[in-house]
């Protein structure tokens, strides 16, 4: 089934859930690859291979969600650009909507 | 140990060497370094191998993941290998097709009914000329490889190697398992013959896969000038065509044996004396697969020289 989901992720495919990880891991601050790996472990419990994560941030930067900072040595920090967080911003409203729907349901009569 | 004296361990390496050229230009020191990283604590390498085996695929599949140029001569190198890749996987395919149909029972049938022979016959026919094709393609990318690996590159001259050695070590593996076999008197289709001939397809796959994977990597690493590259296409095209004629006519041999002679074609003369239809059948869904692969990766030489040198990703 094919869904809908807000600007800037719709056509991420598999690496939906991914880049969603990212993001939410971006709106802290700019991390580097293996830091964000730990953060996403730490508050989403979900680890993400090297090849899933630079998957995910090859198709983020394409959208302009993201932007590379100056490299440290062979480590890129990343960065949340405007657009980012508004689409961020936006999915997880929609995902709050879901959510209080699914939770109203769910509540005993 | 900090991070910025540690140099990438050979598998971190070799991983990123599975993604494409442009690809590793962006990303191919912050992969190694995170590799790097996630293996100095301790995380299971299979696993870290096999998500960045699975990311470099997906980047082979959509070279516009990179924003911004992809050159003209990233995307013929890597169309053209991945047509070799493909034509490898063809050939082992091919190989059981025709180990399949050696029997004598099978050429009775091509006398017999004329749509079982021709399609047979198309059948060679078209793979030799596939395999002339690739000849005709890789000859001169061998030559100039072989020209760099004299110079001095060492890492090609090793990736060179590889192929005839893996041929020689199969030669050597098929004639030991058939004087095994003849000195045993081993009848055919029993516990042993059978185990001699899953040994050959093992040690024949596993060659088939070191001569892909280092002829790949041997296109990837090398300087191969744009005109070369360009050449590419015409073989590559004569490639995708001989193939499709292969898969199309191997499966027109099928259904004639179908049609024509029900008891032989469901008997169990298929591999390893299990039943022909699932034997036919995998073996021409694997050979159309390697087609559909080749095919693809000739539009995709066909589209780079289209839009030319200086055109950005599709």
């Amino acid at each position: 089934m094919a869904t809908k989901h807000s600007a800037g992720t719709e056509s991420a495919g598999r690496f939906a859930e991914p880049t969603l990880l990212i993001l939410t891991s971006l709106a802290e601050g700019p991390k580097h690859g293996y830091a964000l790996i730990k953060d996403i472990e730490a508050f989403a419990s979900v680890t993400l291979g090297p090849g899933t994560l630079y998957g995910a941030m090859a198709r983020l930067e394409r959208q302009g969600l993201v932007r590379p900072l100056a490299a440290d040595d062979r480590r890129r920090p990343y960065e949340l650009t405007a657009q980012g967080a508004a689409a961020l911003r936006q999915r997880l409203r929609e995902m709050s909507a879901v959510a209080a729907v699914g939770f109203a349901r769910l509540a005993p009569a | 140990m900090t991070i910025d004296d540690r140099h990438p361990p050979l598998l971190a390496r070799a991983l990123v060497g599975l993604y494409p050229h442009h690809w590793r230009r962006r990303y191919g020191d912050e992969l190694a370094e995170v590799l790097t990283s996630a293996m100095a604590d301790g995380r299971r390498r299979p696993r870290l191998a096999l998500d960045s085996a699975v990311g470099a695929l997906d980047a082979h599949i959509h070279p516009s993941l990179i924003g911004g140029h992809v050159p003209m001569t990233d995307r013929l190198r890597s169309s053209t290998s991945t047509a070799f890749a493909a034509f490898t996987a063809f050939v082992v395919a091919g190989g059981g097709f025709a180990k399949m149909t050696e029997d004598q029972l099978f050429s009775s049938a091509a006398g017999e009914h004329r749509l079982i022979g021709w399609s047979y016959r198309l059948v060679m026919v078209a793979a030799v000329t596939a395999a002339v094709a690739v000849a005709a393609g890789g000859l001169p990318i061998v030559l100039h490889i072989g020209r760099q690996a004299r110079a001095g590159r060492r890492d090609l001259l090793r990736l060179l190697l590889i192929p005839p050695v893996s041929v020689v070590v199969l030669l050597a593996v098929m004639v030991g398992a058939s004087r095994l076999a003849g000195h045993r008197g081993t009848q055919v289709h029993t516990a042993a013959s059978v185990s001699l001939f899953l040994l050959i397809v093992a040690v024949g796959v596993a060659a088939a896969a070191l001569c892909a994977v280092s002829a790949v990597a041997a296109v990837r690493r090398a300087d191969l000038p744009a005109g070369l590259l360009r050449h590419q296409v015409v073989p590559m095209a004569a490639l995708s065509m001989a193939m499709t004629l292969t898969s199309v006519a191997a499966l027109v041999w099928g259904l004639a044996l179908r049609s024509s002679n029900p008891a032989l074609f469901h008997s169990d003369n298929g591999l390893v004396a299990t039943g022909l239809p699932a034997s036919w059948l995998f073996t021409v869904a694997a050979m159309a697969l390697a087609t559909a692969v080749a095919t693809r990766a000739t539009v995709r030489s066909f589209a780079a020289l289209r839009e030319g040198p200086s055109a950005g990703a599709a």
